[in-house]
């Protein structure tokens, strides 16, 4: 042993090119094999943690969807916001003011938005329906703050998509007491993992009754 | 002889536990990521959590609510025919706040069992509502009826809050939902209101009709409408067509402005609440008069529940200032629109729009905040109540199978004591010109017993100078004129009448006489209160009023329409009013028809108002209707304010003011036994609260405020 170690010391030949090339050769692999590694995995955190912050977001919509909505004395499914909205609907609160929820792409935005608006100035549609109050138009959904730190470190933003607004009149056939309200939205930040070109967002939906 | 390498070329060139090295570094990475996503996924699941406990949170909020309104109607129920309260704090009955209910500042209530095996109690608190705060919007948009005492409090209205916790302890229970440290939290705001579903009590209400429709014909009704039943057939609820029909909110038609003025009646009716119509901008002070009508029409959905054309309205123009009780503020308008509309399935948006047929969208009901697209709120539809067949009643401390039971067994048989026309009197009726006519005076024993079991002495007497029919009732043990104490409407004279003519006053019945109490027009008077169950057919066929003296009394205090003078008509069989006579002006009553109810003057005759309450099975009106056929002119239903509130009036009795017998007709809600009081969380008041502080404010104003 102690005669192998003092050749080896007294050794002064370097590293063959073939020892060079093959550790090379094997660093690259396994560095390749980790890195790929370390790239699906975030990828994977990134499509989690998008998936958490949609569903997040989503829920939040939801709840204040629903907490206008509740508390509505009257609504209808009909056209009003603006022109270019692909789903509205209008209701009222019990202290008379007027109002419109809608899906839309206004100027400046990047992808369509869900947009909260007062009616009071009864501005009539070329479309048909009413308009906006000038300046009223908020959007639920496009607040900087509504912004992922994955969808900012992507550029991407929310967006929705699909929305429908649809009164539940009947329940097999029969009047239901009270009033309902079905919901339906795409959200979706940009991050999240797209089974395929289509995909646009995470569904959500929900049902509520008009508490007034 | 080469030199000795240092320990560090030893070092580097040394290859061994490079692998140690990097399965260590990789490990390291992975644990990282590891870390991160378990991290995200607790992260996950702790939103999921509290998001699921936030809604139960709202839910056992919700819960409370209901409970509360649950305990606020057994509350009022249980409390003394009469004095029904939510403000009396007897102690014994809802609400029992800790400490006293007040009004101004919300109070613990007093409730049981407020926790949920899943997780999560609730805890509701009541407030008083004052006179000025349900008349006006300020600080409120209310704007509701209420029953008034004598400190100026509402007895039928109050604010409820109940706050829903889900927490993460154990008090919260051990399978809450809420995540560790974390305490869901919600708050629903209600306004809790009683009211008396008697179908006598709400303007009209119509049953499932025989045929055609359940109003058939034009009809102007101002106050509440409710329609129960379907049309037979292809047909609205409603058909209206012509000026001068439709729903008001007020008494304009009656109002001295009017193009036919009544003062008579105006005068006999207990004073209006005065309210403001909600809005947007309170109001600080009371601004119309209002009779706070509702209106529900259940059936049909599949085709247009009503149908308008030609001038016919649902809610909209004020009425002309006037004011009912004489005295007291008499420069409001009466309100335009309908307190609320629910129709059929409430379908009428840009997709559907088959509650309303109209030939103008300016035909469209006017209701407060527009809201015209309310559904009919009960499912399944409750039947409209029958006198006869498995319709059981609560009255005083019995329940009975039906009121024909309760009128059979106790009430006083006056049958042959009418003539054999059927009319109280003599053979030509109740006429002036003939001798006075009397019911024999009833043995000390008694001749009827009342609700509550007592053996009564009832007496019907005609005054042939003055025009006055009185109804009265003392106890027992004596043999003095009951007809010297007209009854009241706590303890009305009972009658059951068998005779096979019905109950009839014909036109004959009076020839023409003035009177004091009877206001110098051609009419008849009753002075004192009377429930008559007949088992034929009504016919009214001359114009009845409640008395009230002219002169001595022009606001007619005391002798007010319908809490001191009241006459009910009760037959399962038909009500006839003004078919064969023309010009009967006016019918202060409460009818009750248990088939038909018909009303169609002659046209050129005076329009008739029938004021009080009329319920049936089908209504068959005039000018348009085909049952049973034929031209006429149409009547106007009025229904009697019974609100009982006006701030600077005094209480003059309201719903809690009627015969139990009359509180007890009312709708069985799924199968239940009916009540004479339903309580309700009044729409367009329900409220989610959301204090910014974390507090909630001691009143409802600020954050959690309308």
């Amino acid at each position: 042993m102690i005669a192998r170690g003092a050749a080896l010391a007294r050794d002064r030949r370097g590293l063959t090119l073939v020892e060079v090339l093959v550790a090379t050769a094997i660093f690259a692999i396994v560095a390749v094999a980790i890195g790929s590694f370390y790239v699906s995995t975030q990828r994977a955190f990134d499509y989690g943690s998008a998936q958490a912050f949609a569903q997040r977001q989503g829920t939040l919509l939801q709840e204040e969807l629903q907490r206008r909505l509740q508390r509505a004395v009257d609504f209808s499914v009909t056209a009003c916001g603006s022109g270019t909205a692909t789903a509205s609907v209008r209701y009222a609160l019990p202290d008379g003011t007027q109002w419109c929820l809608h899906q839309d792409q206004k100027l400046g935005d990047d992808f369509p938005q869900l947009y909260v608006c007062s009616l009071n100035g009864a501005i009539p549609l070329v479309s048909g329906g009413v308009g906006c109050d000038s300046g009223s138009a908020r959007s639920l959904t496009a607040q900087s703050q509504n912004i992922s730190e994955t969808a900012q470190r992507l550029g991407t933003e929310l967006r929705v998509a699909n929305t429908t607004f649809l009164t539940v009149s009947t329940v097999n056939g029969t009047p239901i007491a009270g009033r309902a309200l079905d919901v339906r939205f795409d959200l979706y930040d940009g991050a999240m993992y797209r089974v395929s070109g289509a995909y646009t967002g995470m569904r959500f939906g929900f049902t509520t009754t008009l508490r007034n | 002889m080469p030199a000795p390498r240092s320990t560090l070329e030893r070092h580097v060139l040394d290859e061994r536990g490079s692998v140690l090295l990097m399965s260590i570094v990789l490990v390291f990475v992975m644990t990282l990521l590891g870390l991160a996503l378990f991290d995200l996924g607790a992260i996950e699941n702790r939103m999921s959590l509290a998001s699921q406990a936030d809604l139960r949170a709202f839910e056992v909020a919700q819960a409370g609510i209901e409970r509360a309104l649950r305990e606020l109607q057994d509350g009022f129920v249980g409390d003394a025919a009469g004095s029904e309260s939510w403000a009396d704090n007897d102690g014994v009955r809802a609400p029992i706040c800790s400490p006293s209910c007040a009004t101004g500042v919300y109070r613990p209530m007093t409730l049981a069992n407020t926790t949920f095996p899943g997780g999560g109690s609730f805890a509701v608190e009541i407030m008083l509502i004052t006179v000025p705060e349900a008349n006006a919007t300020s600080p409120y948009p209310i704007g509701l009826n209420c029953f008034r005492n004598a400190a100026n409090v509402c007895t039928n209205l109050v604010f409820v809050r109940s706050t829903g916790t889900v927490t993460d302890s154990p008090a919260g229970g051990a399978t809450s939902p809420a995540p560790a440290g974390y305490t869901a939290r919600k708050t629903l705001q209600v306004v809790a209101r009683a009211y008396a579903p008697s179908v006598l009590a709400n303007g009209l209400v119509a049953g499932t009709p025989s045929a055609q429709q359940p109003v058939n014909g034009n009809v102007l009704i101002a106050g509440s409408a409710h329609v129960l039943g379907s049309p037979v057939g292809a047909l609205p609820a409603i058909d209206w067509n012509g000026a001068g029909t439709g729903f008001v909110n007020h008494l304009g038609t009656l109002a001295p402005a009017a193009p036919a003025p009544d003062a008579e009646i105006l005068r006999r009716l207990p004073p209006q609440q005065a309210v403001c119509t909600p809005t947007a901008t309170p109001c600080a002070a009371p601004n119309v008069y209002s009779l706070g009508a509702d209106v529900q029409i259940a059936r049909p959905t599949a085709t247009a529940a009503i149908t308008l054309a030609g001038g016919a309205v649902i809610g909209g123009a004020a009425g002309a200032a006037y004011a009912t009780g004489g005295s007291g503020p008499g420069s409001l308008a009466g309100k335009g629109p309908l307190d609320a509309i629910y129709v059929a399935d409430g379908c009428q948006n840009s997709t559907c729009s088959d509650s309303y047929a109209v030939t103008s969208p300016s035909q469209l009901p006017v209701v407060d905040l527009g809201a015209i697209g309310r559904a009919y709120p009960e499912n399944p539809v409750a039947p409209f109540p029958l006198l006869t067949g498995a319709n059981p009643v609560a009255i005083g401390a019995g329940t009975y199978a039906n009121l024909q039971t309760y009128f059979s067994t106790r009430a006083a048989d006056l049958s042959g004591n009418l003539n054999t026309a059927g009319r109280p009197g003599h053979s030509g009726g109740l006429f002036a010109n003939t001798a006075n006519w009397n019911t024999p005076n009833p043995p000390s024993g008694g001749n009827f017993t009342n609700k509550n079991g007592a053996a009564r002495r009832g007496r019907i007497c005609w005054n042939r100078a003055n025009g006055v029919l009185t109804f009265g009732i003392t106890g027992t043990g004596t043999t003095t004129n009951p007809c010297n104490t007209p009854a009241t409407a706590a303890d009305p004279l009972l009658v059951y009448n068998t005779n096979a003519a019905g109950w009839r006053i014909t036109r004959n019945a009076f020839a023409g006489r003035s009177s004091a109490q009877c206001a110098g027009t051609t009419q008849i008077c009753y002075n004192g209160a009377a429930v008559i169950y007949n088992v034929n057919s009504v016919m009214l066929e001359e114009a009845v009023t409640s008395a009230c003296l002219t002169g001595s009394n022009p606001t007619c205090t005391g002798e007010k329409f319908p809490t001191n003078e009241l006459m009910v008509l009760l037959t399962p069989g038909n009500v006839t009013v003004s078919v064969t006579t023309t010009s009967v002006p006016r019918v202060m009553a409460m009818l009750y028809a248990g088939t038909d109810f018909i009303a169609r003057s002659s046209p050129g005759g005076t329009i008739t108002r029938i004021v009080g309450g009329v319920a049936a099975s089908r209504f068959c009106f005039g000018g348009g209707g085909t049952c049973p056929g034929g031209p006429s002119n149409h009547p106007e239903v009025i229904q009697a304010p019974l609100s009982g509130a006006s701030a600077s009036l005094s209480p003059v009795g309201d719903s809690r003011s009627l015969p139990e017998e009359v509180l007890a007709l009312s709708p069985s809600i799924n199968g239940q036994a009916p009540r004479h009081w339903r309580v309700e969380s009044v729409p367009r008041l329900w409220l989610e609260c959301r204090p910014s502080s974390g507090a909630l404010p001691t009143t409802p104003t600020g954050v959690c405020s309308y």
